[in-house]
């Protein structure tokens, strides 16, 4: 921060270092600052449009209220939208000492005064959600505008709370309070990153924190999900039993795994059923694969369009109360899948259980966040040759040994041993292939016609398996050719002429597109220069440059695979293949080549990245490798008009 | 199917298995009704034979039913039943049936049912309905609610029919009957009764006129076999292009709140805001203020344009006619806020303080949903506002000039655009029509369409180019007209880091591994003068190598002129561009030291009547300079000339991907 923004925020910390509890219990404005008035721009944030001067939030779950105030300091016209404010509310909370006021850059005070709007937004199935919508009047570039309001739950209960430390403005100076029900333990979590934690008073019953200067929180392209890096402060009521995440853990994952064994159970239907898929078959392994593929035979209604119980019960769909109910209506939902599968192996002699699991795609596991709805799907686990063997049969078309991409390398818990965590295997760039080849001809002016030829493996063919099951087959063949028209460049055009092994897990999904790309190849004078790579980055690439905060994120490593044969147009001759292109990190690799063969250019491809997760230190070579791969990719080959074919081979 | 578990008298149970208990005991208490009840409509609809459709078309609507009532009192009851077909997996989002609602438009019932391919009926309850507040989303405070049914059972096969009716006490007379939309539509029948007395006019919009069955005070159309609606790039919105019948109905009980003629809707308007313009104390005060006598007329236009363009907040807040009803100008000014009408308004007032006459244009922001065929009917979006030069000005004419037979020199200003000055119109408004409503009524007017020469980019680079391909150099966009608004409209308001963030963005489609080393922007908020945009980039590995010693540049560094065009399918409706256009780039390259250019990619020329693309690229020994003009005259191709466009298009697309190479002299 500059001299002036530590200045700036010296003379707030001043001006408002007012005890949160006088605050609360006063709930007036706070004074106005002569230098917040003057304030022009915040140096400590340049070119922002607004700055929040002073925020609290004070939860009180004795009165069960909640007390907020903002003041935001308006820099630029664009900084005006922060004068339309947005109260939401659910049903019973009432809003009570609702203040709000413009402060003109003159010291003029315009307090708002009309009733602010109750927008339904909505009403059905016995909820209720509304918003107290306002604006404030006579909002310009350097007012400031503030906000205050209480709001009455309307009930008595204990709700989850969490403090906002981080918002889409700088924030200057902030106050947080939670006065908790004492006969209750009170936890709490901050965000990693949050080097301050609150303070408890145990005998007032009170958790407080002061904070200063946290910047506004501004994602970055392809990091983890957000939510796990926006500051906040999260807290939880714990019984005394559960009150450590150690009991916690243990005692809810407990508390499941009886339920699971209650649902297995021991079924004489079942140890049938796994004797009949096994037959003869003595190999454990082939054994076990017989027995997946015996659960995914059941019809899996999760894949299926949603029903409502009512909807369930007119198409006879009845409940499963045990495995053996599975087995019986021969449908399940992926979770009763799941258990079937574990049942059926238990029943082999095998030792398997059922694994709670994390989905990372929406946020990452937190073991301190006493959540137990953060492992919200089951996987099976089975021994087998002294190892683990972590299986996915409840996800449609998921083979036997792939775990569905957001469910690897995640926090789970094998619910043979409650409390415990341990990690799922992370999925190599071998489980997710795309192979591509492609046989085409080159014309005089440039254009690229021809066939194409796609095999998806792992999880790039189970991603695209599932999406097609939300569709039928024009759907599906609308999907791939835009997917390939994506893939090349603008304004080419591709067709769907075949595609198989849509419904056959344990083959690569394939397709093959006609294909025609204009004005692929460049005319100078009488040579064509052809770029090596026809397809675009399936995955944006890391090339800003600049400081990186939080990390780089994929959903999964990845494989892609290209071999494309171009035909040369008559009377021209490779003169200067492309130079062979590499670059190679620990965790990734990259090789372009291209060669020429009598009137044929042959280019070929490697891309693999054998990671998901990579720390802010790692950009800059994650960025130099990827530069290097673009340079690869637009590399040029050149074809001469009548003139004979240069060396075979140049690498 | 959800499961968990609970755990009692110390077993873990199912929760499925108390909840069947519950249920159970529920349904002997209160039997459930063991049959949907089906009306005969929705299965006789069934029994009809569905045609073979094209494997894009997701469902059918095999009947339309809309029944307008009209009382004496000039309330309406409108009463419709639907019945889609599910054809596809796509289709089943038919499930969801939608009814808008608000004060004036209450909805008396909603009801849904569905008819599997297997014959299995459902029918929706109460608790399958919900209520969600609507409206564009920008406002503050809307009354606009939505009412929408999930009806039970839908899968590919399942026929769905809905029913709901609406008691609407409207503002003016009118029933605006859409029976062409996205999905085919195999029958489609409108019938209004009319009370005794009552007359009515009929017009039809994008489809040839029908005549009605008439039986006394009862009317009915009924039109067959409408094809869908489908998707094209930069297609017009789908208003201008849907087949309508505008129904609007008159009693000598209802005058003034019906209309025959446009002129009839612009009094009808004149009504609504009368009034609204008497300017407070405070804003005379504000008035004398920023438009003292002593300026020049035009002067003082500017001033109040700029004040309720810059210091009125936009804000939105619409409660039943307060869609259409300014607040009182006093009002506006003491809030400083308000939405598109509040500001004309308050500018409207205030130029009447000038002696300088204004009038209300009320126009659709989507170009062609009117046209000089248009009936008079409601559906305008937005209010702009022609203000009356004063005789005697002798200002340059200007884009946003309307000569008006009448009123003279009229200049259309838009006060909710925060962007495009006095004298301009934004790009959406131009070429597009709008209600002007004057002392004598209104009338529908074709607002001006700019020259492409008055919304231009130029843009220059000098970049050096190093031996090992990276190049390094600095670009200046200078912006003009509709380009300098699009230019405002994205980088004001942003901060330094957001500037960049787009430029990054920009930057990143067409040169890959870059650095950005500097941005500014002048004249950002001085929206009379040109925006200019200077950026400073280095970008590694731009120039690719050929063998040893060659490099491959392509000269056209920035900027992407080709537009998209499905070309597969024939095209049935036209394209659309913006706004004329024309963008200027010229682009020098200085050699690495030793380099002379060994191949030149030849020049670009595309001519049609719409538009131009020329290119040409030279070099002198130690610069390699590429140069392009692209301009476009108009701002709609008709579907039958979409092979020309397609020709313009693949011309600059091969000429952006075109290279030179360099090479080291021996």
């Amino acid at each position: 921060m500059s001299s002036l923004g530590l200045l700036r925020c010296a003379v707030l910390s001043g001006c408002l270092l007012l005890p949160g509890v006088v605050l609360a219990q006063a709930h007036a404005w706070l004074p106005v600052d002569a230098q917040d008035l003057k304030m022009k721009e915040f140096s400590a944030s340049p070119g922002a449009d607004a700055v929040q001067l002073y925020y609290a939030h004070e939860i009180d779950d004795v009165e069960h209220t909640e007390f907020f105030y903002s003041r935001i300091k308006v820099l630029t016209d664009g900084g005006k939208r922060h004068a339309n404010i947005e109260i939401p509310m659910l049903e019973k909370t009432s809003i009570n000492e609702l203040y709000a006021r413009t402060i003109l850059p003159d010291g003029t005070i315009v307090e708002f005064t009309d009733k602010p709007f109750e927008k339904t937004v909505f009403k059905g199935k016995g909820i209720k959600v509304r918003v107290q919508a306002f604006t404030l009047p006579q909002v310009t570039a350097g007012s400031i505008i503030e906000y205050r309001y209480q709001l009455h739950y309307g009930d008595k209960g204990l709700h989850r709370h969490r403090w906002i430390v981080q918002h889409d403005i700088f924030a200057v100076k902030q106050h947080f309070r939670l006065r908790y029900d004492k006969h209750r333990t009170v936890r709490w979590l901050t965000t990693p990153g949050l080097d301050k934690s609150p303070e408890n008073n145990m005998q007032a019953g009170t958790v407080q924190m002061d904070l200063d200067n946290i910047n506004a929180f501004e994602p970055e392209e392809q990091m983890p999900p957000e939510e796990s890096y926006k500051l906040q402060v999260k807290f939880y009521y714990t019984s005394p039993m559960l009150s450590s995440p150690g009991s916690y853990w243990f005692e809810l994952g407990r508390y499941f795994s009886r339920g699971i064994d209650y649902y297995i159970g021991d079924h004489k239907a079942i140890k049938q059923a796994a004797e009949d898929a096994i037959g003869q078959e003595t190999d454990p392994e082939k054994r076990l694969r017989k027995l997946y593929a015996r659960a995914q035979e059941i019809r899996n209604l999760t894949y299926e369009r949603h029903r409502t119980e009512k909807e369930q019960k007119r198409e006879e769909l009845k409940e499963n109360k045990n495995v053996a109910d599975v087995l019986k209506h021969g449908y399940g939902n992926r979770n009763e899948i799941t258990l079937f599968f574990v049942a059926l192996a238990r029943a082999a002699g095998f030792s398997s259980s059922v694994v709670f699991v994390s989905n990372r795609e929406s946020r990452i596991f937190e073991r301190e966040d006493l959540t137990f709805s953060q492992l919200d799907a089951e996987i099976a686990a089975v021994r087998l040759a002294g190892k683990t063997v972590f299986l996915d049969p409840g996800t449609r078309f998921c083979p036997y040994g792939l775990l569905r991409w957001m469910r690897t390398g995640t926090a789970a818990m094998d619910m043979r041993d409650p409390g415990t965590f341990v990690s799922t295997p992370g999925s190599g760039q071998d489980s997710a292939v795309i192979s591509r080849s492609a046989l085409l001809k080159l014309s005089p002016d440039g254009a690229l016609k021809g066939e194409l030829h796609v095999a998806y493996s792992g999880e790039e063919a189970l991603e695209r398996r599932l999406t097609a099951l939300d569709t039928d087959d024009a759907g599906h063949k609308k999907d791939l050719e835009d997917e390939v028209k994506h893939w090349l460049p603008a304004n080419a055009k591709a067709e769907l002429t075949a595609s198989a092994a849509l419904e056959k897990e344990y083959e690569p999904l394939t397709a093959v597109f006609e294909i025609e790309v204009p004005e692929y190849a460049s005319l100078v004078s009488d040579r064509l220069l052809v770029t090596t790579s026809l397809f675009q980055p399936q995955r944006k690439r890391l090339l800003k440059a600049g400081p990186r905060k939080y990390p780089i994120y994929y959903p999964y490593a990845f494989t892609e695979e290209d071999n494309i044969t171009i035909e040369l147009p008559e009377g021209y001759a490779a003169e200067t293949p492309a130079v062979t292109q590499s670059a190679k990190l620990p965790y990734a690799k990259y090789q372009a080549s291209a060669s020429a063969s009598g009137n044929k250019l042959q280019i070929e491809r490697t891309l693999l990245v054998n990671g998901i997760f990579f720390k802010p230190t790692q950009y800059d070579e994650l960025r130099d490798f990827f530069g290097k791969v673009q340079a690869g990719d637009d590399s040029q080959s050149v074809l001469r008009r009548g003139k004979a074919a240069a060396g075979e081979k140049n690498n | 199917m959800k499961s968990g578990w609970y755990f009692m008298e110390g077993k873990p149970v199912l929760k499925k298995t108390i909840s069947t208990f519950v249920v159970a005991g529920v349904l002997a208490l209160c039997p459930l009704r063991s049959v949907a009840r089906v009306p005969d409509w929705l299965r006789s609809a069934v029994q009809q034979p569905v045609k073979k459709y094209a494997d894009n078309v997701s469902a059918v609507v095999l009947l339309s039913e809309t029944e307008t009532t009209v009382k004496e009192n000039g309330e309406t009851v409108t009463h419709v039943r639907e019945v889609v077909k599910v054809l596809r997996p796509d289709g089943r989002s038919e499930a969801y049936q939608a009814v808008p609602f608000s004060d004036e438009a209450r909805v008396n019932y909603l009801k849904g049912w569905s008819i599997s391919d297997q014959g299995k009926e459902y029918e929706a309850g109460k608790n399958d309905i919900v209520e969600v507040s609507a409206g564009a989303g920008y406002e503050v405070y809307s009354d606009a609610k939505v009412k929408v049914v999930r009806i039970p059972g839908v899968d590919v096969g399942t026929v769905v029919g809905v029913e709901w009716e609406q008691k609407r006490t409207p503002y003016t007379f009118e029933d605006q009957w859409f029976f062409q939309r996205e999905l085919p539509v195999e029958r489609a029948r409108f019938t209004l009764h009319l009370p005794p007395g009552w007359e009515y006019r009929a017009a039809w919009i994008n489809h040839t006129q029908q005549e009605p069955v008439v039986q006394g005070n009862t009317s009915s159309w009924e039109i067959a076999s409408v094809p869908g609606i489908e998707k094209e790039v930069e297609m017009p919105h789908w208003r201008a292009l849907a087949g309508q019948l505008i129904v609007t109905f008159f009693s000598e009980k209802t005058k003034g709140r019906s209309y025959r003629t446009w002129r009839d809707f612009g009094d009808w308007y004149s009504h609504l805001i009368a009034g609204v313009r008497d300017a407070s104390p405070a804003l005379q005060a504000k008035v004398q203020e920023l438009a003292p006598p002593n300026q020049p007329s035009l002067e003082r236009i500017r001033s109040l344009a700029r004040f309720a363009q810059k210091d009125i907040r936009y804000v939105a807040i619409e409660i039943g006619i307060g869609g259409y009803v300014p607040h009182p100008a006093g009002q506006v000014f003491s809030n400083r806020y308000g939405d598109c009408k509040d500001k004309v308004t308050i500018l409207g007032s205030m130029l009447s303080q000038i002696g300088v006459k204004s009038y209300y244009v009320l126009v659709h922001t989507s170009r062609g949903i009117y046209n000089e065929k248009t009936p008079p009917t409601m559906g305008f979006n937005h209010v702009v506002l022609a203000i009356q030069l004063p005789e005697g000005n002798n200002a340059a004419a200007m884009p946003a000039e309307y000569q008006h037979a009448k009123l003279g020199r009229l200049l259309i200003f838009d006060p909710t655009s925060t962007v495009v000055p006095l004298g301009e119109i934004p790009a959406s408004e131009q070429d597009n029509y709008g209600l002007l409503v004057t002392d004598d009524g209104g009338e529908l007017i074709h607002m001006p369409l700019s020259r492409p020469e008055l919304n231009r980019i130029t843009r220059t680079a000098h970049l050096a180019l190093q031996p090992d391909g990276a190049i390094k150099g600095e670009v200046k966009e200078v912006r003009t007209g509709s380009q300098a608004a699009y230019g405002r409209y994205t980088f004001t308001h942003q901060t330094d880091k957001e500037r960049r963030k787009i430029l990054e963005e920009f930057l990143a489609k067409m040169i890959g591994s870059f650095h950005l080393d500097s941005v500014e922007a002048d004249n950002l908020d001085d929206i009379e003068k040109d925006l200019v945009i200077r950026y400073r980039f280095t970008a590694d590995h731009y120039a690719r190598k050929i063998g040893q010693e060659e490099l491959a540049v392509r000269p056209r560094v920035l900027g992407e002129k080709l537009g998209a065009l499905d070309t597969p399918k024939a095209r049935q409706y036209p394209y659309e561009f913006e706004a004329p256009t024309l963008q200027t780039d010229m682009f020098e390259f200085s050699l690495p030291e030793g380099y002379t250019v060994s191949g030149l990619p030849p020049a670009a020329k595309a001519s049609f009547a719409f538009g131009e693309y020329t290119s040409r690229i030279e070099h002198d020994g130690q610069a390699l300079k590429y140069s392009r003009e692209y301009k476009i005259n108009a701002t709609r191709i008709p579907a039958e000339r979409i092979g020309e466009l397609a020709k313009f298009f693949q011309e600059i697309n091969r000429d952006e991907r075109n290279m030179a190479t360099i090479k080291k002299a021996n």
